[in-house]
């Protein structure tokens, strides 16, 4: 049995805290490279007279980059270890953000046949589509929940929940933050060497610089590979007498399916199940990321009359946005703390499951007239279910395949969000169409996709193939609340 | 289709939507109304608060670590010790 926790008889923290906070903080900062992109990009369209195709281009390549280096910066995560990555990754990123307060106006075009590029947007591209994305791929949620599962064993899922929130508490600062910036400096600036920068360039440049002197050496320094570098064990758990933390790593259980290789995960049943139902959060995500705005122009009224006030259609569709992802934080952190008590592929299906009501409040209330409590239904369910998924996810990723390949396994995962994304987005575009330019059809196929993502992640059969509850050797171990099933987790 | 594709692509790579620039421009208008119509901010003032958060946040980060650490000691490895009854850890 245990006697005291590492915080109680070090009298200090546990080191796996830090490390939270400090995911937390990169990924609150790299929501103004992926979310604020829209921000930037209206700004700087005068200035060198780019139109909304070309800068479409440019999120484009950027994103499919994101998605597509996610398995191969975890797999470079697995082989280098997080300080490596990250810290490269950041500085990479960074010094890339900042140089983008430096691009000119070139005035000059690349023919490539059936279309011209200018090189000015070439510019543009080399640097935040390719540069930036596949930095951000290193310092990826992915990566940071595949770096916290190693640190926390009872407290996992609360732990990868608080680091994940950070997007969603970023999502509601930084973007604000820049776009006021960029008003408020618009007509001062600051001198660097020769040039003299405002407005978007400004923002650019001082957003870089808080990743390369803030965020890369906090994760240089805190971003350690697991407890047992530290002579700690995951929870801070005090060592029984007689053995040290590597014997206790060593000891631990495991999943059923632990691989060493990421290849091997594709042969066993969790894998498909957890990715299955990823592909249909992807759907979900990916369907409302562009096509809400269309949805919501067809249910609201031009004028909307919301606590006691008339709202403008697009302001208020801006505002359930905005609460959806206010909300985002509080379901990611409410379902983190019910990970630990409960089985977590049993919270997995539910966020699922809400998120599958969510859908039908959006489809089917409109059509009895109740088009703006359906969206304020859905804004307050979606936002409960947005994010909370990921979290779960890595979480049970780990407790069925371990460590050893966590980060590669986890890119896998990710990926197939994107696919479901990608395709999500095409056919409602097509759907759209075909229906009459209705969304009925495309949101209500979206929204019944959610109960077979509910009954793949409520099948998982976790009580069997996770290290949370397989009994293994060491069992001095054994630590209390064990939680459902009653078998000892060790790890 | 090259800007059909552009739009679709767009998106893919988020979990969110937020990188689209006319759903930015809708949460934006939303947050000013709030911001600066209801609540009487000013941007300034928001962008200082703002600005404060994303920089204490790193500091408190390192300010815990040291107090924590009592100068930026590494922390020791832990022993249990083991009691008559045990205590969970909960």
């Amino acid at each position: 049995m245990t006697s005291k926790s590492a915080a109680q008889v070090g009298g200090s923290l546990y080191f796996g805290w830090y490390i939270v906070a400090t995911c937390f903080f990169v990924a609150f900062l790299s929501i103004p490279g992926r979310q604020g992109f829209g921000l930037f990009v209206t700004e700087m369209e005068p200035t060198f007279g780019w139109n909304r195709a070309d800068i479409s281009w440019v999120g484009s390549i950027g994103f499919l980059l994101n998605g597509a280096m996610q398995p191969i910066m975890g797999a470079l995560f697995d082989k280098y270890g997080p300080r490596k990555v990250f810290g490269f990754g950041l500085v990479v990123m960074g010094l890339a953000i900042m140089s983008l307060a430096f691009i000119r106006d070139l005035d000059a075009t690349l023919p490539l046949g059936f279309v011209n590029i200018p090189l000015d947007l070439l510019w543009f591209i080399a640097v935040f589509s390719i540069v930036v994305n596949t930095c951000l791929s290193a310092a990826s949620i992915t990566n940071m929940l595949a770096l916290v599962v190693r640190w926390f064993r009872r407290k996992r899922s609360k732990a990868t929940a608080l680091a994940a929130c950070g997007t969603s508490i970023g999502g509601l600062l930084t973007i604000p933050f820049a776009a006021y910036l960029m008003g408020v400096i618009d007509s001062s600036g600051i001198t660097v060497g020769d040039s003299t920068l405002v407005g978007w360039r400004t923002v650019w440049f001082l957003l870089g610089m808080v990743v390369v002197f803030a965020a890369a050496p906090l994760a240089v320094f805190f971003l350690r590979p697991n407890p047992q570098e530290m002579g700690l064990n995951p929870d801070g758990d005090p060592t029984p007498e007689g053995s040290t933390p590597d014997a206790v790593s060593t000891a631990r259980a495991t999943g059923a399916y632990e691989v060493d290789s990421w290849r091997k995960c594709f042969k066993s049943a969790p894998m498909w199940q957890l990715s299955g139902a990823y592909v249909v959060c992807g759907i979900t995500t990916g369907l409302l990321s562009i096509h809400f705005i269309p949805y919501a122009e067809d249910v609201l009224p031009a004028q909307v009359n919301f606590l006691g006030g008339v709202w403008d259609e697009k302001v208020f569709a801006g505002l359930i946005f905005g609460i959806m992802t206010g909300l985002n934080a509080a379901g990611v952190i409410i379902t983190g703390f019910l990970g630990d008590r409960m089985r977590r592929k049993n919270v997995l299906a539910a966020v699922y499951a809400t998120r599958g009501v969510a859908f039908m409040c959006l489809v089917f209330l409109p059509l009895f007239g109740y088009g703006m409590l359906g969206l304020i239904m859905f804004a307050l369910l979606s936002g409960m279910s947005w994010v909370a998924s990921v979290p779960l996810t890595s979480t049970l990723t780990a407790d069925v395949y371990g460590f050893r390949a966590l980060g590669t396994i986890s890119g896998w995962v990710f990926f197939a969000h994107q696919i479901g994304s990608f395709f999500s987005i095409q056919f409602a575009g097509y759907a759209y169409v075909w229906f009459n330019e209705s969304y009925f059809w495309p949101f209500l196929i979206a929204g019944l996709t959610l109960i077979p993502a509910t009954i793949m992640a409520f099948s998982i059969n976790e009580y069997q193939y996770s290290g949370r509850y397989n009994s293994a050797p060491a069992p001095q171990l054994a630590t209390a609340g064990a939680g459902a099933g009653g078998g000892t987790r060790l790890y | 289709m090259g800007a059909v594709l552009s739009v679709v692509l767009l998106a893919a790579g988020l979990h969110h939507g937020e990188a689209d620039p006319t759903l930015l421009g809708w949460i934006m208008t939303a947050l000013s109304h709030i911001l600066l119509g209801t609540l009487g901010f000013t941007e300034l003032t928001v962008v200082i608060i703002i600005g404060i958060i994303i920089l204490a946040m790193p500091a408190l980060i390192v300010v815990a670590y040291w107090a924590n650490t009592r100068g930026g000691r590494q922390p020791r490895r832990v022993v249990a010790e083991p009691t008559a009854l045990g205590e969970g850890d909960e």
